[in-house]
């Protein structure tokens, strides 16, 4: 951590959100890179190597799972993380695990959970 | 007697002599007597050959008269050639028949004074004469060389002359009057009294397959069945008595042996003196009607099973004499057997269900009015059994507008109105699960919108909760160095604890209308409640001991006791 900040893309169409993670993660220690499309985030990926996926769901334009779906089909593995306001079931997700999905933080996030779910992703 | 005198010889000579001439005398009256008698037993014997004569003479003729093959000429000459041998003297006797401008006589006839003549007289006119004659003189000339028998025998043959003639010239008219009936459509037949054929017109030909030629040689009995022949003899027999007789069935049998059905009309045939002369009948091939007839049969009993198969009857009544006439089918219908029930319009109308036969009456007295009527209503059959019938009706009126005749069906729909019944029941169930059904989906559809606007409202408010609790956990967390003031540090607390519980609130909402919607299932699955309790007092011991509160959990002895529950839920 000290050498090089573990990168982290965040998309969100909400600039508030976009903002409140930007500055939790920052100051957990992260460089965190916020779009505000599926469009921009893929950009983003074309450009950068991330450590972690930040995907919002609802979204106008491209959707979350359209976002996701299209990065698997474009770069090798991702970890992605859903943070979203829609409840994910177990299944769900467990389906989604195999494909990349690592967990899924509901919003309103706890700032608690959203660090230790991060921390033990990106070092894992 | 006679000896006696000759043997007394005492009398005298003069005596004896008148004695003798007296003798003499007895003797030749004894004589003539006796001579006068052999010549009348000669004569008697003579009159009786010449009755016999005679006698033969009309045989022959009537023999001739009766030989229907003969012509008018042939008869006529036997009758000529009959006559001489009759005669006293016959071997110069000759006979001679003057009769319509032809003269028939025997051979060695020659007209000569001594002759015997007699008139024939057809209908009251003089036609002709016959005549006999001697060719020379009779041996006791003076006196008409002709018997008294002999005038008799005469007129004799002169009446059967004129019977022969008659009776010839009646079947000539017949025969005559036959050849105008040949253009008659119908076959027509006429027979003389011995009933043979004297015409069959060409219609009868063609119906028995004859030549003319051979029925003339038939008689009545050769063209009809003979199981017909009696009835044929009897309606004759009427016919005589009455002069004709109403058409009757009978049947005729053809030159072929075919028999054909016929209608007879027979008249009787009088000659000019008002005596039977024959008989004309009328045949009419019934076989078209009969055929008919029985196709009617036929399609009367398809009627009847048509009738059996819908369970429809139809009836007939008869306003004017109170007569109901009910099909077979009806009777079936209504549970009744037509020997033990007599229709008419009151048995009906016991017929009908109570509650039904004022409206039925009332429908009736009203159909004579307004012509028809067409109604349903129930009927109760002697087994108690209650029945669905449906009646349709016309009115026949007569002139005068008076309802005389009333024509209907009547159809058993007991089974039809039970199948409605059942197809409206099924009917009406269906409406009831698809309105079910509708206000299922109409439920489903407004909690679908429910949810939909709850998922809408709660991102709605996540949105915005989620800038609220990440900013004030953020302050709280990195910046609480400099919240100088405690009072401030209080209310940013209080702000980040307002919008966690806000987010439980959120949640909670969102859960129980899910749990309203199905939406959440629980497991079953057994718990260890003492795992569980651990956990959840592990959890809220870190809050407990923010407030300096202490929460500790001690195991009871033994084994906890287990439960089924959601983990996930808990």
């Amino acid at each position: 951590m000290a050498d090089k900040k573990k990168k982290i893309l965040h998309v969100d169409d909400e600039p508030d959100t976009l903002e409140v993670v930007k500055t939790i993660l920052e100051k957990e220690g992260y460089e965190v890179d916020s779009v505000s499309s599926g469009k921009d985030a893929l950009k983003e990926i074309e450009l950068d190597n991330y450590s972690l996926l930040l995907l919002d769901i609802m979204m106008p334009d491209m959707s979350g799972w359209d976002l996701f779906t299209r990065i698997t089909q474009i770069k090798k593995e991702y970890k992605v993380v859903f943070l979203t306001v829609l409840a994910i079931s177990e299944s769900r997700l467990n389906q989604l695990k195999d494909h990349g999905v690592i967990d899924y933080i509901k919003k309103p996030f706890d700032r608690d959970e959203l660090v230790a779910k991060i921390n033990k992703i990106v070092s894992s | 007697m006679i000896k006696k005198p000759l043997e007394d010889n005492k009398i005298d000579s003069s005596e004896k002599v008148e004695h003798l001439k007296m003798e003499v005398s007895i003797l030749r009256d004894a004589y003539f007597q006796l001579e006068k008698a052999i010549a009348a037993k000669a004569g008697a014997e003579h009159d009786l050959r010449e009755r016999y004569k005679e006698l033969n003479c009309l045989f022959t003729i009537d023999v001739h008269s009766r030989n229907t093959e003969a012509t008018e000429e042939q008869y006529f000459q036997g009758v000529v050639n009959a006559i001489p041998s009759a005669m006293q003297y016959s071997e110069i006797a000759a006979a001679s028949i003057f009769f319509a401008g032809k003269e028939y006589s025997t051979e060695n006839y020659k007209k000569t004074k001594w002759c015997l003549g007699e008139d024939i007289i057809v209908n009251d006119n003089k036609e002709g004469s016959v005549e006999v004659n001697y060719s020379k003189g009779a041996p006791n000339s003076g006196k008409s060389p002709f018997l008294d028998e002999e005038e008799n025998l005469m007129r004799s043959i002169a009446q059967r002359i004129k019977e022969y003639v008659e009776r010839k010239r009646a079947l000539i008219n017949l025969q005559k009057s036959a050849i105008y009936i040949d253009s008659m459509g119908e076959a027509l037949m006429v027979l003389d009294t011995q009933r043979r054929i004297v015409k069959l017109n060409k219609a009868g030909l063609k119906l028995w397959g004859y030549t003319e030629e051979e029925s003339l040689k038939l008689t009545v009995e050769d063209v009809i069945p003979k199981r017909e022949h009696e009835k044929q003899y009897a309606s004759m027999g009427e016919v005589i008595k009455k002069g004709a007789i109403d058409p009757f069935e009978t049947a005729i049998v053809t030159k072929e042996g075919k028999e054909i059905p016929v209608l007879l009309s027979g008249t009787l045939i009088e000659d000019d003196s008002g005596k039977p002369a024959g008989f004309t009948g009328v045949f009419r091939d019934i076989t078209e009607r009969k055929e008919a007839e029985k196709k009617l049969k036929d399609s009367k009993e398809s009627l009847t099973t048509a009738q059996q198969i819908a369970h429809l009857g139809n009836w007939d009544w008869n306003i004017v004499t109170n007569e109901l006439w009910w099909s077979d089918e009806i009777f079936r219908i209504f549970g009744l057997k037509p020997l033990e029930f007599k229709a008419t319009y009151d048995a009906f109308l016991g017929a009908i269900h109570p509650e039904d036969r004022d409206f039925v009456d009332k429908s009736v007295k009203e159909a004579l009015i307004k012509n028809n009527y067409s109604l349903d209503h129930r009927i109760i059959l002697p087994s108690g059994e209650v029945r669905f019938v449906h009646e349709e009706a016309k009115v026949a009126y007569d002139r005068s507008g008076k309802p005389t005749r009333m024509l209907g069906i009547v159809q058993d729909i007991t089974d039809i109105r039970k199948a409605q019944a059942q197809a409206t029941q099924l009917a009406i169930e269906k409406i009831r699960t698809k309105e079910a059904e509708t206000v299922v989906e109409e439920m489903k559809k407004l909690d679908k919108m429910k949810d939909e606007f709850l998922d809408i409202a709660s991102h709605e408010l996540r949105t915005p909760l989620t800038a609220i609790r990440g900013n004030s956990s953020l302050i709280l967390e990195y910046f609480s160095d400099k919240l100088q003031d405690e009072q401030m540090k209080e209310v940013i607390d209080d702000i980040h604890k307002g919008s966690v519980r806000l987010t439980e609130i959120v949640n909670d909402f969102l859960n129980v209308s899910r749990l309203e919607g199905g939406r959440i299932e629980f497991k079953k699955q057994k718990l260890d409640l003492q795992k569980l309790v651990s956990e959840v007092v592990g959890e809220f011991g870190n809050i407990a001991s923010q407030k300096n509160l202490v929460l500790q959990f001690e195991e009871a002895p033994g084994r906890a006791p287990s439960a089924l529950g959601d983990e996930t839920r808990t």
